[in-house]
Protein backbone atom coordinates (compact mmCIF):
# COMPACT_ATOMS: atom_id res chain seq x y z
CA UNK A 1 0.00 0.00 0.00
CA UNK A 2 1.05 3.88 -0.65
CA UNK A 3 1.93 4.42 3.24
CA UNK A 4 4.15 1.49 2.98
CA UNK A 5 6.92 4.78 1.73
CA UNK A 6 6.71 5.99 5.11
CA UNK A 7 8.40 2.81 6.69
CA UNK A 8 10.47 1.92 3.81
CA UNK A 9 11.89 5.45 4.20
CA UNK A 10 12.27 5.22 7.80
CA UNK A 11 14.38 2.23 7.50
CA UNK A 12 16.38 3.29 4.94
CA UNK A 13 17.55 7.03 6.52
CA UNK A 14 20.86 7.41 8.83
CA UNK A 15 18.36 8.54 11.80
CA UNK A 16 16.62 5.48 11.44
CA UNK A 17 19.36 3.17 11.40
CA UNK A 18 20.72 4.95 14.50
CA UNK A 19 17.60 4.76 16.36
CA UNK A 20 17.18 1.36 15.76
CA UNK A 21 20.96 0.74 16.57
CA UNK A 22 20.81 2.51 19.87
CA UNK A 23 17.44 0.81 20.65
CA UNK A 24 18.80 -2.78 19.95
CA UNK A 25 21.69 -1.46 22.57
CA UNK A 26 18.74 -0.57 25.33
CA UNK A 27 19.87 1.27 28.31
CA UNK A 28 23.57 0.91 27.36
CA UNK A 29 24.03 2.08 24.33
CA UNK A 30 27.74 3.70 24.85
CA UNK A 31 28.47 6.23 21.80
CA UNK A 32 31.49 4.27 20.27
CA UNK A 33 29.86 0.71 20.50
CA UNK A 34 26.51 2.36 18.64
CA UNK A 35 29.35 4.07 16.16
CA UNK A 36 30.79 0.41 15.52
CA UNK A 37 27.67 -1.07 15.13
CA UNK A 38 25.64 1.11 12.44
CA UNK A 39 26.52 0.79 9.30
CA UNK A 40 27.06 4.56 8.72
CA UNK A 41 30.16 6.41 8.33
CA UNK A 42 31.57 8.67 11.16
CA UNK A 43 29.97 12.04 9.38
CA UNK A 44 26.84 10.20 8.60
CA UNK A 45 26.54 8.60 12.35
CA UNK A 46 27.44 12.19 13.72
CA UNK A 47 25.09 14.30 11.36
CA UNK A 48 22.33 11.82 12.62
CA UNK A 49 23.27 12.31 16.00
CA UNK A 50 23.02 16.08 16.06
CA UNK A 51 19.15 15.91 13.59
CA UNK A 52 17.84 13.49 15.90
CA UNK A 53 18.73 15.17 18.97
CA UNK A 54 17.60 18.55 17.84
CA UNK A 55 14.47 16.71 16.72
CA UNK A 56 13.75 15.17 20.15
CA UNK A 57 14.48 12.33 19.57
CA UNK A 58 17.77 11.08 21.29
CA UNK A 59 19.69 11.89 24.04
CA UNK A 60 23.45 12.44 25.01
CA UNK A 61 24.41 11.45 28.52
CA UNK A 62 27.81 12.19 29.65
CA UNK A 63 28.66 10.10 33.00
CA UNK A 64 32.17 9.53 34.46
CA UNK A 65 34.04 9.98 30.97
CA UNK A 66 31.76 7.51 28.99
CA UNK A 67 29.03 8.71 26.61
CA UNK A 68 25.96 7.29 26.39
CA UNK A 69 23.13 7.28 24.02
CA UNK A 70 19.65 7.11 25.10
CA UNK A 71 16.30 7.52 23.28
CA UNK A 72 13.43 9.95 24.08
CA UNK A 73 10.25 8.64 24.78
CA UNK A 74 9.04 9.99 20.74
CA UNK A 75 12.62 8.72 19.55
CA UNK A 76 11.13 4.97 21.09
CA UNK A 77 8.16 5.05 19.11
CA UNK A 78 9.98 6.00 16.27
CA UNK A 79 12.25 3.18 16.71
CA UNK A 80 9.98 1.13 17.07
CA UNK A 81 7.16 2.01 14.53
CA UNK A 82 10.19 1.22 11.83
CA UNK A 83 11.26 -2.44 13.36
CA UNK A 84 7.53 -3.81 13.58
CA UNK A 85 7.19 -6.32 10.60
CA UNK A 86 3.93 -4.94 8.11
CA UNK B 1 -9.80 42.94 30.23
CA UNK B 2 -9.24 43.74 26.30
CA UNK B 3 -7.41 40.34 25.86
CA UNK B 4 -10.37 38.55 27.03
CA UNK B 5 -12.58 40.07 24.93
CA UNK B 6 -10.00 39.27 21.97
CA UNK B 7 -9.72 35.72 22.80
CA UNK B 8 -13.52 35.41 23.22
CA UNK B 9 -13.53 37.13 19.92
CA UNK B 10 -11.06 34.67 18.05
CA UNK B 11 -13.09 31.43 19.82
CA UNK B 12 -16.55 32.72 18.49
CA UNK B 13 -15.08 33.09 14.94
CA UNK B 14 -12.89 29.47 15.09
CA UNK B 15 -16.29 28.32 16.33
CA UNK B 16 -18.07 30.33 12.94
CA UNK B 17 -15.63 29.08 10.70
CA UNK B 18 -15.65 25.05 11.89
CA UNK B 19 -19.74 25.53 11.45
CA UNK B 20 -19.12 27.03 8.27
CA UNK B 21 -16.78 24.10 7.26
CA UNK B 22 -19.11 21.28 8.68
CA UNK B 23 -21.64 22.67 6.44
CA UNK B 24 -19.47 22.80 3.55
CA UNK B 25 -17.92 19.03 4.33
CA UNK B 26 -20.96 17.51 4.20
CA UNK B 27 -21.18 16.70 1.22
CA UNK B 28 -17.73 14.83 1.17
CA UNK B 29 -18.16 11.31 1.47
CA UNK B 30 -17.34 8.39 -0.47
CA UNK B 31 -20.30 5.73 0.29
CA UNK B 32 -22.45 4.44 -2.20
CA UNK B 33 -25.84 5.66 -1.81
CA UNK B 34 -28.91 4.00 -2.30
CA UNK B 35 -29.46 6.02 -5.67
CA UNK B 36 -26.08 5.68 -7.51
CA UNK B 37 -26.53 1.60 -6.09
CA UNK B 38 -30.01 1.86 -7.84
CA UNK B 39 -28.32 3.50 -10.89
CA UNK B 40 -25.82 1.04 -11.51
CA UNK B 41 -28.34 -2.14 -10.72
CA UNK B 42 -30.12 -0.48 -13.66
CA UNK B 43 -27.62 -0.16 -16.08
CA UNK B 44 -26.34 -3.96 -15.34
CA UNK B 45 -29.59 -5.34 -15.52
CA UNK B 46 -30.36 -3.40 -18.93
CA UNK B 47 -26.97 -4.54 -19.96
CA UNK B 48 -27.80 -7.99 -19.17
CA UNK B 49 -30.82 -7.90 -21.05
CA UNK B 50 -29.82 -6.75 -23.65
CA UNK B 51 -27.10 -9.29 -24.46
CA UNK B 52 -29.11 -12.07 -23.66
CA UNK B 53 -31.73 -10.88 -26.51
CA UNK B 54 -28.36 -10.30 -28.71
CA UNK B 55 -27.40 -13.41 -27.77
CA UNK B 56 -30.53 -14.92 -28.50
CA UNK B 57 -31.03 -14.16 -31.91
CA UNK B 58 -27.80 -13.35 -33.27
CA UNK B 59 -24.98 -14.72 -31.48
CA UNK B 60 -23.08 -18.21 -31.49
CA UNK B 61 -20.96 -20.00 -29.07
CA UNK B 62 -17.78 -18.25 -29.85
CA UNK B 63 -18.86 -14.91 -29.53
CA UNK B 64 -20.65 -15.77 -25.93
CA UNK B 65 -17.23 -17.54 -24.58
CA UNK B 66 -15.10 -14.21 -26.01
CA UNK B 67 -17.70 -11.96 -23.99
CA UNK B 68 -17.38 -13.73 -21.09
CA UNK B 69 -13.89 -14.26 -20.62
CA UNK B 70 -13.73 -10.30 -21.41
CA UNK B 71 -16.18 -9.60 -18.46
CA UNK B 72 -14.14 -12.33 -16.75
CA UNK B 73 -10.64 -10.33 -17.39
CA UNK B 74 -12.18 -6.90 -16.67
CA UNK B 75 -13.96 -8.16 -13.40
CA UNK B 76 -10.27 -9.48 -12.38
CA UNK B 77 -8.67 -5.67 -12.95
CA UNK B 78 -11.56 -4.06 -11.20
CA UNK B 79 -11.39 -6.25 -7.87
CA UNK B 80 -7.44 -5.33 -8.13
CA UNK B 81 -8.18 -1.68 -8.06
CA UNK B 82 -10.62 -2.09 -5.51
CA UNK B 83 -8.64 -4.04 -3.48
CA UNK B 84 -5.36 -1.54 -4.14
CA UNK B 85 -7.09 1.91 -3.44
CA UNK B 86 -9.09 1.54 0.04
CA UNK B 87 -8.98 5.18 0.66
CA UNK B 88 -11.57 5.66 -2.07
CA UNK B 89 -12.14 3.00 -4.18
CA UNK B 90 -15.45 4.13 -6.03
CA UNK B 91 -13.18 7.41 -7.03
CA UNK B 92 -10.75 5.06 -8.13
CA UNK B 93 -12.72 2.83 -10.34
CA UNK B 94 -14.60 6.30 -12.00
CA UNK B 95 -11.23 7.63 -13.06
CA UNK B 96 -9.98 6.72 -16.81
CA UNK B 97 -7.20 4.88 -15.99
CA UNK B 98 -8.96 2.39 -14.32
CA UNK B 99 -10.69 1.84 -17.13
CA UNK B 100 -7.30 1.21 -19.16
CA UNK B 101 -6.80 -1.04 -15.98
CA UNK B 102 -9.83 -3.02 -16.91
CA UNK B 103 -9.45 -3.25 -20.37
CA UNK B 104 -6.10 -3.90 -20.49
CA UNK B 105 -7.51 -7.17 -17.94
CA UNK B 106 -10.07 -8.02 -20.21
CA UNK B 107 -8.22 -8.09 -23.37
CA UNK B 108 -5.53 -9.74 -22.00
CA UNK B 109 -8.11 -12.41 -21.33
CA UNK B 110 -9.67 -12.09 -24.74
CA UNK B 111 -6.14 -12.83 -26.43
CA UNK B 112 -5.29 -16.24 -23.66
CA UNK B 113 -8.65 -17.57 -24.95
CA UNK B 114 -7.66 -16.78 -28.92
CA UNK B 115 -4.16 -18.41 -28.19
CA UNK B 116 -5.98 -21.60 -26.58
CA UNK B 117 -8.32 -22.00 -28.96
CA UNK B 118 -5.96 -21.28 -31.78
CA UNK B 119 -2.29 -23.43 -30.77
CA UNK B 120 -4.27 -26.21 -28.53
CA UNK B 121 -7.53 -26.34 -29.49
CA UNK B 122 -8.08 -29.90 -28.09
CA UNK B 123 -6.22 -29.14 -24.74
CA UNK B 124 -9.60 -27.60 -23.14
CA UNK B 125 -12.69 -29.46 -24.75
CA UNK B 126 -15.44 -28.33 -22.96
CA UNK B 127 -16.60 -24.51 -23.48
CA UNK B 128 -17.02 -23.86 -19.31
CA UNK B 129 -13.32 -25.07 -18.75
CA UNK B 130 -12.07 -23.02 -21.64
CA UNK B 131 -13.98 -19.91 -20.82
CA UNK B 132 -12.46 -19.89 -17.25
CA UNK B 133 -9.41 -21.14 -18.19
CA UNK B 134 -8.54 -17.86 -20.31
CA UNK B 135 -10.53 -15.37 -18.07
CA UNK B 136 -8.77 -16.53 -14.72
CA UNK B 137 -5.37 -18.03 -16.03
CA UNK B 138 -4.93 -15.21 -18.86
CA UNK B 139 -3.12 -12.93 -16.36
CA UNK B 140 -0.94 -15.84 -15.02
CA UNK B 141 -0.19 -16.71 -19.11
CA UNK B 142 0.84 -13.38 -19.43
CA UNK B 143 2.71 -12.31 -16.68
CA UNK B 144 4.82 -15.57 -17.27
CA UNK B 145 8.71 -14.83 -17.99
CA UNK B 146 11.01 -17.58 -20.37
CA UNK B 147 13.45 -15.75 -18.36
CA UNK B 148 14.83 -12.72 -16.45
CA UNK B 149 17.67 -10.13 -17.63
CA UNK B 150 19.48 -7.71 -15.40
CA UNK B 151 19.37 -3.91 -16.74
CA UNK B 152 21.36 -1.89 -14.27
CA UNK B 153 20.22 -3.10 -11.02
CA UNK B 154 16.64 -4.11 -11.82
CA UNK B 155 15.48 -7.01 -13.10
CA UNK B 156 13.69 -7.35 -16.21
CA UNK B 157 11.03 -10.35 -17.34
CA UNK B 158 11.46 -11.12 -21.05
CA UNK B 159 8.41 -12.89 -22.08
CA UNK B 160 4.55 -11.95 -22.24
CA UNK B 161 4.58 -9.74 -18.63
CA UNK B 162 6.77 -7.75 -20.72
CA UNK B 163 4.05 -6.17 -22.79
CA UNK B 164 1.09 -7.02 -19.75
CA UNK B 165 3.59 -4.84 -17.45
CA UNK B 166 3.85 -2.05 -18.59
CA UNK B 167 0.68 -2.01 -19.65
CA UNK B 168 -0.84 -2.49 -16.36
CA UNK B 169 2.34 -0.13 -14.54
CA UNK B 170 0.72 2.91 -16.85
CA UNK B 171 -2.83 2.27 -16.02
CA UNK B 172 -1.66 1.95 -12.60
CA UNK B 173 0.00 4.97 -12.69
CA UNK B 174 -2.51 6.96 -14.27
CA UNK B 175 -5.08 6.19 -11.47
CA UNK B 176 -2.46 6.40 -8.69
CA UNK B 177 -1.96 10.33 -10.28
CA UNK B 178 -5.47 10.62 -10.77
CA UNK B 179 -5.76 9.82 -7.17
CA UNK B 180 -3.07 11.88 -6.13
CA UNK B 181 -4.94 15.36 -7.71
CA UNK B 182 -7.84 14.33 -5.90
CA UNK B 183 -6.22 13.78 -2.75
CA UNK B 184 -4.26 17.11 -2.86
CA UNK B 185 -7.41 19.16 -3.84
CA UNK B 186 -9.24 17.60 -1.13
CA UNK B 187 -6.96 17.22 2.20
CA UNK B 188 -5.92 20.65 2.68
CA UNK B 189 -9.92 21.55 2.87
CA UNK B 190 -10.96 18.69 4.78
CA UNK B 191 -7.68 19.12 7.52
CA UNK B 192 -8.37 23.01 8.13
CA UNK B 193 -5.95 24.38 10.64
CA UNK B 194 -6.28 21.47 12.97
CA UNK B 195 -3.12 21.55 15.60
CA UNK B 196 -0.40 18.92 14.85
CA UNK B 197 -1.52 17.87 18.55
CA UNK B 198 -4.88 16.94 17.67
CA UNK B 199 -4.33 15.56 14.59
CA UNK B 200 -1.82 12.95 15.55
CA UNK B 201 -3.39 12.35 19.15
CA UNK B 202 -7.11 12.55 18.96
CA UNK B 203 -8.24 12.18 15.40
CA UNK B 204 -6.76 8.55 14.64
CA UNK B 205 -8.40 7.55 18.16
CA UNK B 206 -11.83 9.66 16.74
CA UNK B 207 -11.72 7.33 13.57
CA UNK B 208 -11.06 4.14 15.05
CA UNK B 209 -13.63 4.76 17.21
CA UNK B 210 -16.08 5.71 14.20
CA UNK B 211 -15.15 2.55 12.78
CA UNK B 212 -16.81 -0.44 14.06
CA UNK B 213 -14.73 -3.38 12.28
CA UNK B 214 -11.21 -1.86 11.65
CA UNK B 215 -9.06 -4.90 12.41
CA UNK B 216 -6.25 -4.33 15.28
CA UNK B 217 -3.02 -4.96 12.86
CA UNK B 218 -4.60 -1.83 10.42
CA UNK B 219 -5.15 0.57 13.53
CA UNK B 220 -1.57 -0.44 14.76
CA UNK B 221 0.09 0.41 10.74
CA UNK B 222 -2.09 3.29 10.32
CA UNK B 223 -0.48 4.49 14.46
CA UNK B 224 2.68 3.58 13.02
CA UNK B 225 2.81 5.47 10.32
CA UNK B 226 1.44 8.42 12.10
CA UNK B 227 4.64 7.73 14.28
CA UNK B 228 7.27 8.23 11.54
CA UNK B 229 5.25 11.38 10.63
CA UNK B 230 4.95 13.38 13.88
CA UNK B 231 8.63 12.42 14.63
CA UNK B 232 10.32 13.12 11.29
CA UNK B 233 12.76 15.91 12.24
CA UNK B 234 12.61 17.68 8.57
CA UNK B 235 8.99 17.80 7.75
CA UNK B 236 7.63 21.26 9.10
CA UNK B 237 4.12 21.48 11.25
CA UNK B 238 1.85 21.94 8.45
CA UNK B 239 3.04 18.83 6.28
CA UNK B 240 2.77 16.67 9.25
CA UNK B 241 -0.65 17.75 9.55
CA UNK B 242 -1.54 16.96 6.00
CA UNK B 243 0.18 12.95 6.14
CA UNK B 244 -1.70 12.28 8.98
CA UNK B 245 -4.88 13.13 6.98
CA UNK B 246 -3.38 11.62 3.95
CA UNK B 247 -2.59 8.22 6.55
CA UNK B 248 -5.87 8.21 8.12
CA UNK B 249 -8.05 8.60 4.49
CA UNK B 250 -6.10 5.68 3.18
CA UNK B 251 -7.45 3.50 6.05
CA UNK B 252 -10.99 5.05 7.09
CA UNK B 253 -11.97 6.54 3.98
CA UNK B 254 -12.77 10.44 3.75
CA UNK B 255 -16.36 10.29 4.57
CA UNK B 256 -15.44 9.22 8.45
CA UNK B 257 -12.37 11.41 8.23
CA UNK B 258 -14.39 14.52 7.53
CA UNK B 259 -16.91 13.41 10.22
CA UNK B 260 -13.89 13.00 12.79
CA UNK B 261 -12.26 16.08 11.78
CA UNK B 262 -15.92 17.98 12.28
CA UNK B 263 -16.54 16.52 15.40
CA UNK B 264 -12.50 17.22 16.96
CA UNK B 265 -13.13 20.94 15.50
CA UNK B 266 -16.08 21.77 17.46
CA UNK B 267 -13.85 20.43 20.30
CA UNK B 268 -11.12 23.01 19.57
CA UNK B 269 -13.42 25.41 19.17
CA UNK B 270 -14.51 24.58 22.73
CA UNK B 271 -11.01 24.78 24.27
CA UNK B 272 -10.51 27.56 22.74
CA UNK B 273 -13.06 28.91 24.73
CA UNK B 274 -11.95 27.43 28.30
CA UNK B 275 -8.42 28.32 27.24
CA UNK B 276 -7.42 24.98 27.10
CA UNK B 277 -4.19 24.49 24.59
CA UNK B 278 -3.34 21.20 23.45
CA UNK B 279 -0.61 19.86 24.91
CA UNK B 280 2.88 19.35 22.23
CA UNK B 281 3.41 15.80 21.38
CA UNK B 282 7.01 16.73 20.18
CA UNK B 283 9.45 19.14 21.82
CA UNK B 284 9.77 22.22 20.72
CA UNK B 285 12.48 22.49 18.89
CA UNK B 286 16.07 24.17 20.34
CA UNK B 287 17.22 27.37 18.71
CA UNK B 288 20.29 27.01 16.03
CA UNK B 289 20.68 24.09 13.65
CA UNK B 290 21.89 20.74 13.95
CA UNK B 291 25.37 21.22 12.96
CA UNK B 292 25.90 23.80 16.09
CA UNK B 293 25.85 20.39 17.79
CA UNK B 294 28.49 18.69 15.88
CA UNK B 295 31.97 19.93 17.92
CA UNK B 296 30.55 18.64 21.19
CA UNK B 297 29.64 15.17 19.30
CA UNK B 298 32.81 14.93 17.78
CA UNK B 299 34.71 15.48 21.39
CA UNK B 300 31.76 13.09 22.99
CA UNK B 301 32.85 10.25 20.08
CA UNK B 302 36.70 10.49 20.86
CA UNK B 303 36.32 10.71 24.69
CA UNK B 304 34.10 7.41 24.35
CA UNK B 305 36.21 6.25 22.10
CA UNK B 306 39.25 6.34 24.79
CA UNK B 307 37.48 5.58 27.24
CA UNK B 308 37.04 2.12 25.58
CA UNK B 309 34.17 0.01 25.08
Amino acid sequence: MAADYLKESAQRDPIGRLLVTVHRFGTSGRMAAVAKEVDLSEREFMSAIAEAEWGGLLKRIEEQGAVFLTLTAQGQARAEAIMRPS
Amino acid sequence: MAAQEDTAAVAVVAAATAAAATAKRKTVTDRIGWRGFLKFLFVVAALVLFGAVYFKNFGDDTQLKYTIVFLIGGLLGLTEILGRYTDSPMAAIKSPGALIYVLVNAFGSVAALYLLAEFAPNAVSSAVSQVLLAGVGAMAFLRSSVFKAKVGTEEVSIGPAIILDTLLKFADAQVDRGRAEDRAAGIAEVIQSLPLAQAAVDLPRLCFALMQNLQLDVRQRVLDDITLVVTDTKRSEQVKVMEVGLVLWSRVGIGTLTGAITLLQNKVAMAQLSQQPAHPIVPPRPQGSPQDLLPEIERQLALDRQAGV
